[in-house]
């Protein structure tokens, strides 16, 4: 028998004399019988620390403590047709390191029969610590092991849920779920009524139950894989919002194979519809702004359908702006319109110019459009009256400005040739890189052509009726107000 | 198991407790829903509410759309690419038509299926008499991803090869000749095919073959038919085991029988597809 070396039996020490973790496992135990208490509490030591001990150290370690071993005998015999259930879950790869723990000078103890077991378990255990993936196994190792010794007993988690209520789960069914198994072994609680353990708020009663259902069926480990894939297919058929709780219940108890089979579910009802669909369906609302849906998108690439994109929504977004701005200043004031029918003529006859080039709506000008709105508002921003007045056309209501306006209008624009004097207005102001020449030209030639027309509609029915009103093509908003 | 299920059906209000919907999932829950869907379904999704818009740029759900080795793929074809890049935006930088190799190459990743598609145009090709105007001309054209097609007026030796190094994914390709019998041209702005020169292309077959860097081999013949309509003829299929490493494919397609001559085709370029997608290649 050979003597462990200093540093392993510091190492060891160090554990045991782990203070923490005593009280922490010994509440685990609490209900457990005095006898089992001790050896159990090491075969806890063994686990928790086995991912900081070396393979050799963990030979000399089964032959460290041998009265330990007496101790354990006691425990592990009933339990040998837990043996079988381990055999079938360990995959044996290593055989190298099976053949050191089987030949290591604590087999021909006396105890060797008894001991067989435990010899398995770390044998076992040694075998999948020497595969690549150790590191992502250990842990789930360690609850499976611990479910094992814990059956024999079992012994109860207390969970508690947001309404308050208190139940009991056998432990490893409980176990099974990562966040609960945390709780445990950290903090200890769960062992009694008074301890349960707060589980957190999106777990409602009613979904837990679905949740331990899951763990009791998966934790148990002689089931094929077809036997759990239909199990999991028939948990899974549940209406949209069952589902909804069970992925978010899942989710806040980092459950993750019961989240990934609910996604899946979830992905299979959502995909195929259109947004508009879903929203209906699902009843979601829509709480992305305005603004946020305009926001622009990163354009990495270089694309240049992004880039136009992009600039539509700039537009989008200052015509928002400028009709909230203008939604303000509407609750200001409130003015009667008082103005003769003159008044209005010259004034309809001077804005005349300016829904002229909003209404050029050819099919390739749609954003250009967009452009007209806005530019009309900015290229004018000096004369602030002016500004008004177009922002008051561009809006619903406000006959309060309309008196401000109408001679503002009439003292800024010439009536012979409307169309002419805004159109300089607007080529002096409106800088725009997007708009080349060609494009600009054609504008032109549009809304010239376009502003003789309505101008000869217009002497003509000046003859003959004072107050018929123009019908633009996109005045729907324009007629409104004037009819308002 | 059915008892379970029958317990909770029977209590439809203990199970649905109020205010627990699609639209209140947390966000890292949306994005596990997310992994599961296409990308343009995410993309369709994000308008939804905040928590989708938030999910749909999770960095796990587009890496798990990526190809494995998209970095390699990466490496291939940018120069300097900007590498503080969210793996949304590699995916859509990939999607794009990239070309590569001098511009005689693109790639791109399909948008559904996240599967890399390569075209190789006729000026990464090797043929033989490419140079000589008697036999071959390069005719520019709207009809080719690259502008410009070789046009064959007539010869006794045709033979196209070509060959690519690049560093597949993992899965299995086909390769297709993209051919056109009959010269295109305009007349008065219309595209007109002129099949006046086609001809030697029914008295024998033309032998198509692929061989890969890892031994495969692929041979096929067929007639050349159908003047007038770009078709795509299957050159030959193959499998990529190893992503890691580049895979070089050579292909080629010959008609040496020198008994007879043949002219009038046009070659625009080769292109190698997921087979898996082979099915939405009616017209490309």
């Amino acid at each position: 028998m050979w003597k462990p070396s200093r540093n392993v039996c510091k190492k060891i020490k160090e554990i045991m004399l782990s203070v923490k973790l005593i009280l922490k496992l010994s509440s685990l135990l609490v209900l457990s019988n005095n006898q089992l208490q001790k050896p159990l509490l090491e075969m806890f030591f063994i686990l928790f620390s086995l991912n900081s001990l070396r393979l050799e150290e963990l030979v000399l370690y089964v032959d460290y403590d041998l009265k330990f071993l007496g101790a354990v005998r006691k425990v592990w015999w009933p339990l040998g047709r837990l043996r079988k259930k381990l055999y079938c879950n360990a995959v044996c790869h290593d055989h190298r390191s099976a053949a050191r723990v089987m030949s290591s000078p604590s087999t021909i103890s006396p105890f060797a029969s008894a001991t067989h077991l435990y010899h398995t378990f770390i044998f076992s255990y040694i075998a999948l610590s020497s595969l690549n993936t150790f590191r992502f196994l250990s842990s789930n190792i360690v609850q499976h092991c611990t479910v094992f010794i814990l059956r024999e007993m079992k012994s109860y988690i207390w969970l508690q849920t947001t309404d308050g209520s208190i139940q009991q789960v056998e432990q490893e069914v409980a176990m099974f779920c990562p966040m609960i198994c945390q709780e445990v072994l950290q903090t200890g609680m769960g062992s009694s009524k008074n301890y349960a353990i707060k589980l957190p708020p999106r777990v409602n009663p009613a979904v837990l139950g679905l949740i331990l259902e899951y763990c009791r069926f998966h934790q148990l480990p002689g089931h094929s894989d077809k036997e759990l894939k239909t199990y999991d297919e028939k948990f899974i058929r549940l209406d949209t919002q069952g589902l909804c709780q069970l992925i978010s219940a899942a989710d806040s108890l980092k459950l993750r194979s019961l989240v990934d089979l609910t996604s899946r579910a979830l992905a299979r009802i959502i995909e195929g519809k259109t947004p508009e669909e879903i929203r209906e369906t699902f009843h979601i609302p829509d709480d992305l702004t305005e603004e946020e849906k305009l926001e622009p998108l990163r354009n990495v690439t270089g694309d240049p359908r992004i880039r136009l994109l992009n600039r539509l929504y700039e537009r989008k977004r200052k015509d928002l702006k400028e009709r909230e701005k203008i939604k303000k200043a509407d609750v200001a004031e409130e003015l009667i319109d008082k103005r003769s029918v003159d008044d209005l003529l010259s004034f309809i006859n001077g804005g005349d110019s300016d829904p002229k080039r909003v209404t050029t709506s050819k099919k390739k000008k749609k954003n250009r459009r967009q452009n007209d709105q806005p530019r009309n508002i900015t290229s004018n921003s000096e004369n602030e009256n002016h500004g008004k007045a177009l922002d008051s056309l561009k809006s619903e209501s406000h006959n309060g400005q309309m008196q401000d306006v109408s001679s503002s209008i009439q003292a800024s624009v010439m009536q012979d040739s409307p169309s002419a004097t805004v159109l300089s207005n607007f080529d002096e102001e409106y800088v725009d890189e997007e708009m080349d020449p060609a494009v600009m030209e054609e504008i032109d030639r549009e809304v010239e052509d376009f502003a003789r027309r309505i101008n000869s509609v217009w002497s003509e029915r000046q003859g003959n009726e004072r107050r018929r009103l123009p019908v633009f093509i996109h005045g729907d908003s324009f007629v409104a107000r004037y009819t308002g | 198991m059915g008892l379970i299920f029958s317990s909770i059906l029977a209590h439809p209000d203990a199970c649905i407790s109020p205010g627990t919907s699609l639209g209140d999932l947390p966000e890292s829950c949306v994005a596990s829903v997310l992994e599961y869907m296409d990308p343009q379904e995410i993309c369709k999704v994000a308008v939804l509410n905040r928590a989708f818009r938030g999910a749909s740029f999770a960095d796990f759900v587009w890496e798990s759309k990526l190809p494995l080795n998209y970095e390699l793929l990466i490496e291939k074809l940018f120069d300097n690419f900007p590498s503080n890049l969210c793996k949304k935006d590699i995916y859509s930088w990939l999607c794009r038509l990239n070309s590569f190799d001098g511009g005689t190459k693109k790639a791109w990743l399909d948008k559904r299926s996240g599967k890399i598609c390569l075209l190789i145009s006729s000026y990464g090709l090797a043929i033989t008499g490419i140079d000589d105007r008697r036999y071959w001309n390069r005719i520019p054209t709207t009809e080719s991803r690259f502008r410009s097609i070789a046009y064959l007026q007539q010869t006794w030796w045709f033979e196209v090869n070509g060959e690519v190094e690049f560093p597949f994914p993992a899965g299995s390709y086909s390769l297709f000749f993209r051919l056109h019998l009959g010269k295109p041209t305009k007349r008065y702005c219309r595209q007109v095919c002129n099949s006046e020169h086609v001809h030697g292309w029914d008295i024998k077959p033309v032998k198509f073959q692929l061989a890969t860097s890892d031994g495969q081999h692929a041979t096929s013949q067929c007639y050349l038919r159908e003047p007038g309509s770009w078709i795509l003829y299957h050159g030959g299929d193959f499998v990529v085991g190893n992503p890691n490493v580049p895979t070089k494919v050579k292909f080629s397609m010959t008609q040496i029988d020198c008994t007879h001559t043949k002219g009038g085709l046009c070659v625009d370029s080769v292109l190698i597809y997921p087979s898996e997608l082979k099915k939405s290649l009616k017209r490309f």
